[in-house]
């Protein structure tokens, strides 16, 4: 990297931190801080969910599975497509939820269920989701220590993380959604060139036939591209949960069809964010297997580097700045969609409630802030100290599920049934709780010697499901909520 | 089935895909994000 790219960079940071000090002027309140006022127009509707769910560390965690699973894997991004495009057709849950007019997840909980579970779903949704980003900025530091040719030294990964955390807490707490929307409009542009420009490199370096035929000669045809005997039934049936979970439960995605400007929008919303869903899996996945194919199968190199240092190598000198100024506006957009989802969640949905008074804007604003800085201590403690050795995949769908395996259940039972009592609510959340088991530090406490985590989510997902339904039947609400 | 050939055409799909999201959704994205900030 020379200063070239360098320039690149720093303005395009100073650029994006500009945009950041603009538009906090257009957060009067805060619902604008939170749903952009509910004032999102399709096109930019889509391109922040692209945006928000292609980060950084979206790449690197799925060119890391491409490097692992090779051609097979990709079975994850065509379930995301096939799922979110059934919602975005039937428009299951999605439209119910954008009629009620909640802000969040939680919300409906309490429109649903009553305060109780909403809190406590707003707990479990903070802990899974807090959990889940706890490793972001350290697979972020891995990518500028490897694609800026650093030493492999602890020390100097830990002052990138310090200096990526200064860069992302300055630029979330500055403005809110509305920042967040724009950044990741610009991030979208960048990004995408970026992609282009490297996937079209690598096609050039190793040659399209050549990257099918050097695989060949490395792995048998089997586990190159059969995801059923490679990964199994079990995995792959993960995968479609996830694919549902990723876009219609997860809170940073349907944070959007909360925002969107009208119901008629979130049909078309899903329908296009589908394509999003399977281009922000395949591509990165496919980088993940050319820079397999450039190392000869990696050898010695960590799965989660491979990919940044092969884009350090065969990109020109001028375009790796600018992928790189991508990558980067990609890192700060994830981390200021979560932090302002996580923090506003804890605000609006635990404080709140549980203080037993309606809180002024400006106070819920002060309270996120300060909460975001929180989170911001949290990650970069997270990173230095877990030493899990799943795949970054893995790790998010588990921690993921100690929130989604109940909130999946609570929702759809909700929102379709009408005998799905607080009760059965609660006590599902609770079930999501199991899933706890399949992290791998928690695996390794306990003594379970078990190689798919996936098996552990599937099974706590169907533990949620039939506490729901016992719940409901044994524990009927008396004042049923008709939606 | 063949594998091969269907992640090949997944492939190609989504690089389509891709160019076709990004020229439609920047233009009008820019058009949304005005009409936003002039509110």
């Amino acid at each position: 990297m020379n200063y070239l790219d360098i320039s690149i960079i720093i303005i395009y940071l100073t650029f994006i931190l500009g945009i950041g000090i603009y538009t906090r002027n257009f957060v009067n309140d805060f619902t604008g801080f939170m749903v952009a006022g509910r004032n999102v127009g399709l096109s930019l509707s889509v391109i922040t969910m692209l945006g928000t769910e292609l980060g950084l560390i979206t790449i690197m965690y799925n060119a890391q599975t491409g490097v692992i699973g090779l051609f097979s894997s990709f079975h994850i991004g065509l379930a995301a497509l096939l799922v979110t495009l059934c919602i975005g057709l039937s428009g299951f849950v999605i439209v119910k939820l954008r009629e009620l007019k909640v802000k969040s997840i939680p919300e409906y909980y309490n429109v649903r269920f009553g305060n109780k579970t909403r809190i406590l779903g707003a707990t479990l949704l903070s802990i899974g989701g807090i959990l889940n980003m706890g490793l972001f900025l350290k697979i972020g530091a891995i990518f500028i220590q490897n694609i800026f040719g650093f030493n492999s030294d602890e020390t100097i990964l830990i002052v990138i993380m310090a200096l990526l955390l200064l860069l992302v807490l300055i630029y979330t707490m500055l403005g809110g959604m509305i920042s967040v929307i724009i950044t990741d409009y610009i991030q979208y542009i960048i990004l995408s060139i970026g992609f282009l420009l490297s996937i079209y490199y690598s096609i050039k370096t190793i040659g399209w036939s050549n990257i099918f035929m050097s695989l060949e000669n490395i792995k048998s045809y089997e586990e190159i591209y059969n995801p059923v005997k490679n990964m199994g039934p079990s995995y792959i049936s993960w995968q479609v949960v996830l694919g549902f979970v990723s876009a219609v439960i997860w809170p940073t995605a349907i944070t959007r069809a909360l925002s969107i400007k009208d119901v008629s929008m979130v049909k078309k919303q899903y329908i296009w964010s589908s394509f999003s869903f399977l281009i922000r899996f395949i591509l990165p996945c496919f980088l993940g297997i050319c820079a397999f194919v450039y190392f000869d199968g990696g050898n010695n190199v960590s799965t989660l580097s491979l990919m940044p240092k092969y884009l350090s190598l065969i990109l020109p000198s001028g375009i790796l700045g600018l992928v790189v100024a991508g990558m980067l506006a990609a890192f700060m957009s994830t981390h200021d969609s979560y932090l302002l989802c996580w923090s506003t969640i804890i605000t609006n949905d635990i404080i709140e409630p549980l203080s037993n008074k309606k809180l002024s804007s400006d106070k819920k604003i002060t309270i996120s802030r300060i909460i975001i800085i929180i989170l911001g201590i949290y990650i970069f403690y997270w990173g230095m100290y877990y030493k899990g050795s799943d795949a970054i995949w893995d790790y998010l769908g588990i921690t993921g599920a100690i929130y989604f395996t109940g909130a999946i259940s609570v929702i759809i039972f909700g929102l379709y049934w009408e005998k799905a009592s607080s009760t059965g609510a609660i006590m599902a959340l609770l079930g999501g709780l199991t899933s706890l088991v399949g992290l791998e530090p928690v695996r390794l406490f306990i003594g379970i010697k078990i190689d798919n985590p996936a098996l552990i989510g599937l099974l706590a997902l169907a533990c949620s499901t039939i506490l729901m339904i016992c719940g409901s039947l044994f524990f009927p609400d008396n004042n049923k909520v008709r939606i | 089935m063949d594998w091969k050939l269907l992640w090949q055409l997944l492939l190609i799909f989504t690089f389509i895909m891709f160019i076709v999201m990004f020229i439609k959704f920047t233009y009008s994205g820019y058009k949304d994000i005005k009409n936003m900030l002039d509110k």
